[in-house]
């Protein structure tokens, strides 16, 4: 049960990275791996401020920020010097690693002595487990509130649009080049805002805590996808929640199984190709059980 | 006669300097007035796409100036013409976001050329009467699918909806490539008749590429051939009226000291 509830509490604060995945990966077309330089990025912003003797809150969307930021620089990168979507992220990923040992100073930040979000929480009376669930409940709700109003206004559905279809969303006056660079800043704002979340349940922010990010998102996303391939964008961004959940409970169950945690990052990859070959396997499958007249393509 | 379109001396070269130059349009020098309905023939590499896309902004021009409704607009990007010029593609799938639904689409293409607003809903309740009425008129009963994916639809319907976004709000110029081309035979006869329709309704200034000779012939009040980056042939009105598909081809040889069969116009 503790396990089942961990998993998921976790699984909601990653869930918010995945959603920023979402936005370049699905939203626009692109594959930006910046996310693994944003997501420590907003950790360390976050944990050098709450030293600092900042509100966990104002650190927390400070953190969001410098996230956007990046994101900024990742797109100009990729629609002003037009150098290609992966190099872009492999770019500013790289520069981030520098940007976040100089903002942190040092390797490893800790900030278990500090106020934070979680904290808050606990001090209401709530068992930290349950102040995460809280947590990641109010955040997923708001981040999915907010995206799903966005993609619903004008500037949001000219946003989809450019993603699904550059050539007709100019034909249609609509600036694909800008609208690509604020898909990048929401994206890896919504990334370092997980980063953040995630550093306060941890209580310390790690240098190296971004590696893999981009595998988590992805998996919670194709998860989802696999689940139910074709929904409406509110209901597909709900699912990605449940996505990152169920790969928490798979890693849960990993680990439960005695698989070393130095070997996580093996099975995180091995779970990524199991969901990015599902359709493809479900389809070989059903050709291998149903006589070819009652087949569905 | 307002003048639509004007251009001046147009050169275009692709891959200028390697072995692979081509000088594809070579001076040319076109007005469209108020009310044309151009049809555009020629063979492959004639150059007949490249000077569609010069005139909707894909791709600068080398040489020469484009005007719309008397501004120059020779080095405006694509998004910056778009409030003038309605666009339908060869490719089905080139001119709807496949990925959007319906009303998406057309919320979109209602906006075509306008500011995107942030605190403005895409679609809001009284458009979508408005799209509904719309979309009878293309007798595909698409008015009860406002909320389907435009990626369900059939190359035929996603014309029809293509062409009804390029003129949702009236362009200045209608731009049409080869957008029938890609359907078979009855499709194209049926999206060639909602053409047809929708232009002479709005009176709107048409410039339509096709492959087809008798149809190049059938719709329009002008005829333009091109040949090798040139116009060899330009006949409006009742000049086009009476001519003949054997007109057409004594025309093209007199003009371009080259003789041409119909077949390799046909099947370019």
């Amino acid at each position: 049960m503790s396990i089942i509830l961990s998993s998921t509490s976790q699984g909601l604060l990653w869930a918010i990275m995945a959603i920023g995945v979402y936005l370049t990966f699905r939203i626009l077309d692109i594959a930006d791996l910046t996310a693994e330089g944003s997501f420590p990025l907003g950790a360390a912003v976050c944990a050098q401020l709450l030293v600092n003797g900042w509100s966990p809150l104002w650190a927390t969307l400070a953190a969001m920020l410098a996230g956007v930021l990046a994101g900024w620089v990742s797109g100009l990168l990729h629609t002003v010097l037009k150098i290609p979507a992966l190099l872009t992220g492999i770019l500013t990923m790289t520069a981030l690693y520098s940007i976040n040992l100089r903002i942190m100073g040092k390797a490893n930040v800790n900030i278990q002595m500090n106020d934070t979000l979680i904290t808050w929480l606990t001090d209401t009376g709530l068992s930290k487990n349950n102040a995460v669930l809280v947590l990641g409940i109010i955040a997923v709700t708001i981040v999915i509130t907010i995206l799903y109003l966005f993609f619903n206004t004008e500037f949001g559905l000219s946003i989809r649009a450019t993603g699904n279809n550059e050539e007709m969303s100019r034909a249609n006056g609509i600036k694909t080049g800008v609208m690509r660079v604020i898909g990048y800043m929401l994206s890896n704002g919504l990334i370092a805002l997980s980063g953040a979340l995630m550093m306060q349940n941890n209580g310390y922010a790690d240098i190296n805590m971004g590696i893999g990010t981009i595998v988590i998102g992805l998996a919670s996303i194709i998860i989802g996808e696999v689940i139910f391939p074709k929904i409406t964008l509110g209901k597909r961004l709900v699912m990605i929640v449940i996505g990152a959940i169920i790969y928490r409970l798979i890693i849960a169950a990993v680990l439960e199984l005695g698989v070393a945690p130095t070997d996580l990052k093996l099975f995180s990859a091995i779970i990524l190709t199991i969901c990015l070959s599902a359709p493809l396997v479900r389809t070989k499958l059903l050709a291998f059980i149903l006589p070819s007249k009652e087949r569905k393509v | 006669m307002e003048k639509v379109l004007e251009l001046k001396k147009v050169h275009k070269t692709f891959e200028v300097g390697t072995p692979n130059e081509n000088h594809v349009l070579k001076g040319i020098d076109l007005t469209i007035h108020q009310g044309d309905f151009v049809t555009i023939i020629g063979g492959n590499g004639a150059g007949k796409s490249t000077l569609l896309n010069i005139i909707a902004g894909n791709f600068p021009v080398d040489e020469g100036t484009i005007s719309l409704k008397g501004q120059e607009v020779t080095k405006k990007k694509m998004e910056a013409r778009s409030k003038e010029i309605g666009r339908v593609f060869q490719d089905p799938r080139t001119g709807t976001a496949t990925g959007l639904t319906i009303e998406e689409n057309l919320a979109l293409a209602l906006r075509r050329g306008k500011h995107k607003r942030l605190f403005k809903m895409g679609i809001r309740k009284t458009e979508k009467e408005f799209f509904k009425e719309q979309l009878k008129r293309l007798e595909l009963n698409l008015e009860n699918r406002l909320k389907s994916e435009v990626g369900l639809l059939s190359g035929g319907q996603r014309q029809a909806l293509t062409l009804l976004m390029a003129t949702l709000v009236t362009p200045q110029l209608l731009l049409l490539d080869e957008h029938t081309a890609a359907l078979d035979p009855k499709t194209s006869a049926s999206v060639l008749a909602l053409t047809n329709q929708v232009v002479a309704e709005s009176q709107l200034t048409t410039f339509m590429i096709t492959h087809n000779m008798e149809d190049a012939l059938k719709y329009g009040n002008r005829l333009i051939m091109l040949h090798d980056g040139k116009i060899v042939v330009d006949v409006a009105r009742e000049e086009k009226a009476d001519l003949s598909v054997s007109d057409l081809l004594t025309l093209f040889h007199k003009n371009s000291g080259e003789s041409l069969t119909d077949d390799s116009l046909l099947l370019a």
